[in-house]
């Protein structure tokens, strides 16, 4: 059994590759019969889990090392899975692949942030403005609906410079127009950049701050939408299972739970209402016989 | 007045109620072809089907029993955002209406779940007595008292979800809706711990990776001193009432 190492290390990529892209084809495949998942209609599983793999074949932990030998079958099927539900594409720079260790890990960009979101319901499209030094920008507060509306804006062309940026805005249009804004300053803005790994000081963030910006402004804006879902909901589990390239704040976990923990303790510590269950053998208040129902009388 | 568990998890919750003559489906949330071969294929004693919120892990198949002829008892705001059609489907409002179906007698109660307008029931049926049915909330702001059946939901226990934050095995996004939307072990024995007349336990909804059945079994048990059953799938028990007076 000589088989040389060049030999094997060709020969142990390929056929995972088959095993695992067939294993995420199948569990898709089986969550699509079952009408659990909606892939956008113009996506295809197989070109993204295709161009995957190209990336994933190029893709290097820290000391060099190809992921695909880095880290575990299991991370790497679990982030294609994510990245399928998500409709993600890496070729259309949507999303890449980080390693931690022998974990992989799928990273969104905003661009992919942006897609993500476009898919829920109610959500037709997400877009961002930078707010320079000389611009108008005017908000007001609408009580009826509780929400911070842009009253104003004109930018001008003579005030664009990257050095006086002062603040960006998000908004999510519904179908009936914004159905939600998202303001930060500047400094809001630079603390989200301090999270990231490259503290805010990376070339792009130096040459292309109004597009990083953007980027900080629309993530924090679509947040807010993943948190409601579904326990079936797959597809917001893998939005939440997934990192943002750019400005994932680094969590204080201990706090977060201990924070939500507190909060249901507070309400379950409030008086309960007494319910005497054995009192429900008596005459009931109302009474709703089959027929009634299907001559669709109104109900209380 | 038997009880089977057609499923009892975050991918499908359906149990039915079968008494002598009067079957009441309580969620919907598993393939109707599931219902029916449960069930036998046989409707006849089926008098409705009771839904606590509109997610798809409880309301998969709703519309297909509607469609059925079988009535739907909800909140209005369940209805609005399943678009169930009116004519054969009934509103509960929490705390006040109160409706018989068939043999049942059946009490609608607010919950606390991230769903339009959720809500847990209260049953009665003289086969068995009382029951009460609470799923999908992270508190139960009300004490049953006299119930002789408990339906509760024990998804996660605090510990797990602790240990998994910490071990970056479960996201800290979703640890947090865990908590602020399901009932935790340490809360639904609060619940259980003082009810005397209480016959039964059934815990549900258990949490596939944040919950270890045997050990909730066993905390429970000893807490209450009464039989504690898991509600896995195709779990059939007896419930009844033991006349004391």
């Amino acid at each position: 059994m000589a088989t040389t190492p060049k030999a094997t290390e060709n020969k142990a990529p390929a056929t995972q590759q088959v095993a695992i892209s067939e294993k995420v084809r199948q569990q898709i495949a089986d969550l699509t019969k079952k009408n659990q998942i909606a892939l956008p209609s113009n996506y295809s599983p197989e070109n993204a889990l295709k161009s995957a793999w190209l990336v994933l074949q190029e893709t290097q932990t820290r000391d060099k090392k190809p992921v695909l030998q880095a880290c575990t079958q299991a991370s790497i099927q679990n982030t294609l899975f994510d990245m399928v539900i998500q409709g993600l594409s890496p070729a259309k720079k949507q999303c890449y692949f980080i390693p931690y260790g022998n974990q992989l890990q799928l990273s969104r960009s905003y661009l992919g942030t942006v897609a993500v979101t476009k898919r829920l319901k109610g959500i037709k499209d997400v877009k961002a403005h930078v707010i320079y030094e000389g611009d108008t920008f005017e908000t007001e507060y609408d009580i009826a609906t509780a929400t911070v509306r842009i009253k104003e804006f004109k930018p001008s062309f003579g005030t664009i410079d990257i050095k006086k940026i002062i603040g960006a805005f998000a908004v999510i249009i519904g179908e009936n127009g914004p159905i939600h804004t998202e303001i930060m300053t500047i400094a809001q803005i630079k603390s989200a950049w301090n999270q990231g790994n490259a503290k805010g000081n990376s070339g792009a963030h130096n040459n292309f701050a109004e597009e990083m910006a953007k980027k900080s402004v629309i993530n924090r804006a679509c947040k807010t939408y993943w948190n409601t879902s579904d326990d079936s909901d797959l597809l917001i589990e893998a939005i939440n299972n997934t990192t943002d390239a750019e400005d994932e704040p680094k969590y204080d976990s201990k706090n977060m739970i201990a924070d939500a923990e507190y909060e249901v303790r507070q309400e379950e510590g409030a008086p309960k209402v007494i319910v005497e269950a054995q009192v429900m053998s008596e005459p009931v208040q109302q009474t709703i016989e089959d027929e009634d129902i299907y001559e669709g009388t109104p109900f209380k | 007045m038997i009880l089977k568990v057609l499923g009892s998890s975050s991918k499908g919750n359906c149990y039915l109620l079968m008494a002598q003559d009067d079957i009441l489906i309580l969620e919907a949330g598993v393939g109707i072809r599931d219902i029916k071969m449960a069930l036998g294929f046989d409707f006849r004693n089926v008098r409705g089907c009771l839904l606590t919120h509109e997610h798809k892990d409880h309301s998969r198949s709703a519309i297909d029993l509607h469609n059925m002829g079988i009535p739907i008892y909800c909140t209005k705001g369940t209805r609005e955002a399943l678009e169930l059609p009116h004519k054969a489907s009934c509103i509960m409002v929490p705390e006040v209406t109160t409706v018989k179906i068939g043999g049942y007698v059946v009490t609608a109660y607010k919950a606390k779940h991230d769903a339009a307008e959720p809500c847990m029931f209260l049953i009665y049926h003289p086969e068995m007595g009382s029951m009460a049915f609470a799923t999908d909330t992270y508190i139960i702001p009300y004490d049953f008292r006299g119930l002789n059946h408990y339906l509760i939901e024990a998804n996660y226990s605090m510990k797990i979800i602790q240990d998994k934050v910490a071990q970056g095995l479960l996201h800290i996004k979703l640890a947090q809706r865990i908590i602020k939307s399901h009932l935790s072990l340490e809360n639904a024995l609060k619940q259980v711990k003082d009810s005397k007349d209480l016959e039964n336990v059934i815990l549900i909804h258990l949490s596939d990776s944040n919950s270890n059945a045997e050990e909730f079994k066993a905390e429970v048990q000893k807490s209450t001193g009464k039989p504690v059953y898991i509600a896995d799938k195709g779990l059939k028990i007896e419930l009844r009432r033991e006349m004391n007076e």
